[in-house]
């Protein structure tokens, strides 16, 4: 195809020659005619195929029309026509070549400008950038690439808006602005630079960087301005976003700082080789050092003068070894006082794994060891507490095993622990009680509940000693038992003191019955001296009668005989007290309850009167007599009248009435019951024991008496009480042996 | 000791004691001295007796059927009544001491001796015989002040603070010579004849005397 297309001038040349030959011929005008064919060719084909037709036309003319015709020489008249036809096709072809130069040239350079203006489009759009001319004078503008109207939101034109269309798409203070930077420039004929806001088209605010130049005319006039407006919006929401951005890590810093500072702790930071770089404020204030100062080693200089070589030196090896670690130590505060911190550092590393700082903290634990200090003084104490008191305490596991025992058990076992451990302490109890003792630890460690047995431990010298022997456990906190605590109480004197008591309870008891006569006598006192002082009143009496001056003889008289008549009542008296003091053996003789019953109210009327008592009784006509001793069993009474008075003291709000009661018992003789209205019995079964009282001033002695003297009577003594409302003592004792109704 | 030696102005002992032996033994003896005797055997049956005026004192047992003798007496306290002489068959330490501490006269143990009795009878009748004098003075008084008018009344304070009767009336807003006719009604209807004995009255009387200005 190529070569078709490279052949066809040719052949378009040798037909143009052909045709103006044909043409030619009849017309016999062969110049005009092959000129035209050499002008048609160099025109369509160039160089080449018109350089082809002037070929062929030379040949053609000279062949045909010069002479001699149809021959190929010349002679000198046809040169002299032949040459000038030769010459102007030539320059025909050569002009026609330099025209088709010169449109080649002028093509190629109209296509590079269009791809350049390609690319400069190109580039605006790229950079949001468009450029721009404008007149001399003003600032009609009078060209605007498409990327200007795109940037403006404006539509692409051929035509750059007018003024007044320019000064409608900014604000009118942007616009006042723009056009007096324009006349500034075109005074002074500079550049001009600026920024300006866009009327929002779409709800965006948009930003223009507007830059012009002016371009001076050879005589320094201004030819017109050329510049390019720039969109910066992103730029600008860029920059903001970083100005925030810087903003937020200088905020974040400060808080950081402000956490630092305010953190209820001292903390600093150190190079990477150990120096000192920051402290935080708690630390300063502590000190009451300035920054400069701690950092420049001043942080050296409130470690206590004990402590310092301590910290510097352990510091220097965690330096060496990049391991974290803490110390404690002593530091001064503010006002001189040391005060204990634990000081711990670490490294801070990079993610290369190198250390590029240290950080740390000292924390005051001045309470934690003043507490440490305490609790120790406390085990101190308590340890030699354990050792110094007189007692014997042990430590047992949870599951039994003996884990300590205090020096005081060692010494009285003459053992070590070692042999006690492992139930080697149950060798050392006495064979009758291992048994018992053994039982009850078994089922204490199985139950939790308390151990309390008594036993006998054998001492050093091979004596055994009564112990009273307590075991608790201790729990934690869930309820488990973690250990048993226990104590032995050497009870041996009191066993043997009990002992001995019992021994002498019935040599006592008869002691005591003779100090219960002298509370009944003084209790009788009353009944003694009430007809004394009248017998005395009465003697008085009749002397005064006898000396008065008449004597008045009938009022002696009635006197005397008064003395008569208490005379024989405090004899009376007198005898019955006698006969209380008398203390025969038991003396077993018939006799009545009520008549004994009767007798003891008697003795104790007055006593009844000044505690307000009031009497009340049921007794039975034709008790069959019982046997017995007259003066214990008054005693028996007597007793429990007195216990009765006493625990009615403190009633108040109900009249204190004691009832007595007899009556016969069938089988079992005669029954007696003396009941009170005070609060009754807590303890019923403790009332008869020895020494048991529930009152202030009481022996305690009053109701064993009376039973002991219930039992030699082979009787019952027992008591029925309801809590509140008062307490019966009831006696029972065997009939005569010879009545027999 | 003897009748010859009882005052005309016919004293009257009363006896409680519940115990009749010695009641009657009693009350001969005081009688025997020539004293009014008035026994009774619960302390509701003196109480209820209906007093003739003339000094008197009480012989109080201790223990009485009805009301302890302690109480009775703190019954009787401040009633205007007979001083107490108290006897007792079974005396003990704290009830003397408390019957003591209440005013009593004596605290005797039976059997006692007529002298120690008649003793303590003829102190409580002497205490009781200046008791019922200050009493008839003061009764006296307050019916001589009954008289004054209440001006009177307000002018007695000053008088008897020694107030001039120019000061006098100028406190209370009045003349000199009104003051001087008030004063002269007081002494008068006062029965007071110096200015002392003024002072006096008003004193047992309980009047403040007008505190003067500073």
């Amino acid at each position: 195809m190529k070569v078709l297309s490279q052949i066809r001038p040719y052949g378009l040349a040798a037909i143009s020659c052909g045709l103006a030959l044909a043409v030619a011929w009849p017309l016999d005008a062969p110049v005009s005619c092959f000129f035209l064919a050499v002008m048609v060719s160099g025109l369509y084909g160039g160089k080449g195929p018109g350089l082809f037709a002037v070929g062929l036309s030379a040949l053609a003319f000279d062949y045909f029309f010069l002479p001699p015709r149809f021959q190929i020489d010349l002679d000198t008249a046809s040169f002299l026509r032949f040459g000038p036809f030769f010459g102007a096709n030539l320059l025909v072809v050569g002009l026609i070549e330099a025209k088709r130069r010169t449109e080649k040239a002028r093509r190629q350079i109209a296509a590079q400008v269009q791809r350049s203006e390609a690319y400069l489009a190109e580039a605006q759009k790229l950079s949001r950038s468009g450029s721009w001319a404008s007149t001399a004078d003003s600032m009609q503008t009078t060209y605007w690439s498409a990327e200007m109207f795109r940037i403006m939101g404006l539509p692409p034109s051929d035509n750059s808006p007018s003024l007044e269309q320019l000064a409608a798409l900014f604000p009118p203070e942007a616009w006042g602005c723009l056009t007096e930077m324009f006349e500034a420039a075109r005074l002074k004929k500079t550049t001009f630079d600026g920024d300006f806001p866009l009327i929002s088209q779409d709800g965006t605010d948009r930003t223009l960087r507007i830059v012009g130049h002016p371009v001076l005319g050879a005589s320094g006039e201004i030819l017109e301005f050329v510049g390019t407006a720039i969109d910066i919006t992103e730029q600008r929401q860029a920059r903001a976003a970083l100005e925030r951005a810087f903003d937020e890590i200088k905020k974040s810093e400060d808080r950081l700082r402000l956490i630092i500072d305010t953190i209820p702790t001292l903390a600093w930071s150190a190079g990477a080789r150990g120096l000192a770089e920051f402290f935080n404020r708690r630390w300063l204030d502590y000190t009451g050092l300035s920054s400069g100062q701690a950092v420049d080693g001043g942080w050296k200089a409130v470690i206590h003068p004990s402590d310092v070589d301590r910290l510097v030196g352990h510091w220097k090896s965690l330096v060496a070894s990049g391991e974290p670690g803490e110390m404690e130590a002593r530091m001064r505060r503010f006002d001189g006082e040391y005060r204990w911190f634990l000081f711990r550092g670490c490294p801070l590393r990079d993610d290369s794994g190198r250390i590029v700082k240290w950080c740390g903290i000292n924390t005051d634990i001045e309470d934690r060891r003043r507490a440490e200090e305490a609790l120790r003084e406390r085990e101190r104490d308590l340890s030699m507490i354990i050792e110094a008191i007189p007692a014997l305490v042990w430590c047992a596991s949870a599951d039994g095993e003996l884990t300590y025992v205090n020096q005081r058990i060692l010494d009285y076992a003459g053992a070590n622990l070692d042999a006690l451990a492992r139930a080697g302490w149950v060798g050392f109890l006495h064979p009758d009680d291992v048994e018992p003792t053994v039982r009850s630890w078994l089922h204490s460690l199985e139950t939790g509940q308390p151990h309390e047995v008594q036993y006998r431990f054998r001492r050093f010298d091979g004596v055994y000693r009564w112990f009273h022997v307590l075991g608790q456990p201790a729990r934690d906190t869930e309820g488990h038992r973690t250990r048993w605590y226990g104590l032995l109480i050497d009870i041996d004197d009191r066993k043997n003191m009990e002992e001995a008591l019992r021994n002498t309870q019935a040599r006592l008891s008869r002691a005591a019955q003779t100090a219960t006569v002298g509370e009944f006598a003084a209790a009788i006192a009353h009944e003694i001296n009430q007809p004394l002082a009248a017998v005395v009143a009465n003697g008085h009496a009749c002397l005064r009668w006898l000396s008065a001056q008449p004597p008045n003889l009938a009022k002696a008289h009635e006197a005397a005989e008064r003395i008569v008549r208490d005379g024989k009542d405090a004899g009376e008296v007198i005898r019955r007290i006698r006969a209380l003091f008398k203390r025969a053996s038991l003396e077993a003789t018939a006799l009545d309850m009520n008549d004994i019953i009767g007798e003891v109210l008697r003795l104790t009327r007055s006593e009844l009167v000044r505690r307000s008592v009031i009497v009340e009784t049921e007794l039975e006509p034709g008790l069959p007599s019982i046997t017995g001793d007259r003066v214990q069993l008054q005693q028996l009474l007597f007793n429990l009248l007195v216990n009765g008075i006493d625990a009615m003291d403190g009633v108040a709000d109900r009249p204190k009435k004691l009832f007595i009661r007899s009556k016969q018992q069938a089988g079992e003789g005669v029954l007696v019951e003396v009941s009170d209205c005070g609060p009754g019995l807590a303890e019923p079964d403790k009332a008869f024991e020895a020494f048991f009282t529930t009152k202030q001033n009481g022996l305690g002695m009053g109701l064993a008496i009376c039973r002991s003297i219930v039992e030699a009577h082979r009787g019952r003594l027992w008591t029925e009480s309801a809590n509140g409302a008062g307490a019966t003592f009831c006696f029972t004792l065997p009939k005569h042996a010879s009545t027999d109704r | 000791m003897t009748p010859g030696n009882v005052t005309p102005d016919n004293p009257i002992v009363f006896l409680v004691d519940d115990d009749p032996r010695v009641r009657e033994a009693l009350c001969s003896l005081i009688s025997s001295v020539g004293f009014r005797v008035a026994a009774f055997g619960s302390a509701a049956e003196f109480l209820e007796f209906e007093k003739p005026d003339a000094p008197s004192c009480l012989v109080l047992d201790l223990q009485l059927p009805d009301v302890n003798g302690l109480e009775l007496q703190r019954e009787l306290a401040g009633r205007e009544a007979p001083p107490i002489v108290f006897i007792t068959g079974h005396g003990d330490i704290p009830s003397s001491v408390r019957a003591m501490k209440a005013g009593a006269i004596e605290f005797l143990s039976k059997p006692f001796g007529e002298r120690e009795l008649l003793q303590a009878i003829d102190a409580a009748l002497a205490v009781d015989r200046t008791a019922r004098q200050k009493r008839s003075e003061l009764a006296e008084l307050r019916k001589s002040y009954s008289l004054l008018t209440p001006r009177e009344r307000e002018v007695l304070p000053f008088v008897v603070a020694g107030f001039a009767n120019k000061e006098t009336a100028a406190e209370l807003g009045t003349s000199e010579i009104t003051i001087g006719v008030h004063r002269g009604q007081i002494m008068r209807k006062m029965s007071a004849r110096s200015l002392a004995e003024l002072v006096r009255m008003a004193d047992k009387l309980g009047i403040a005397p007008s505190i003067r200005p500073a």
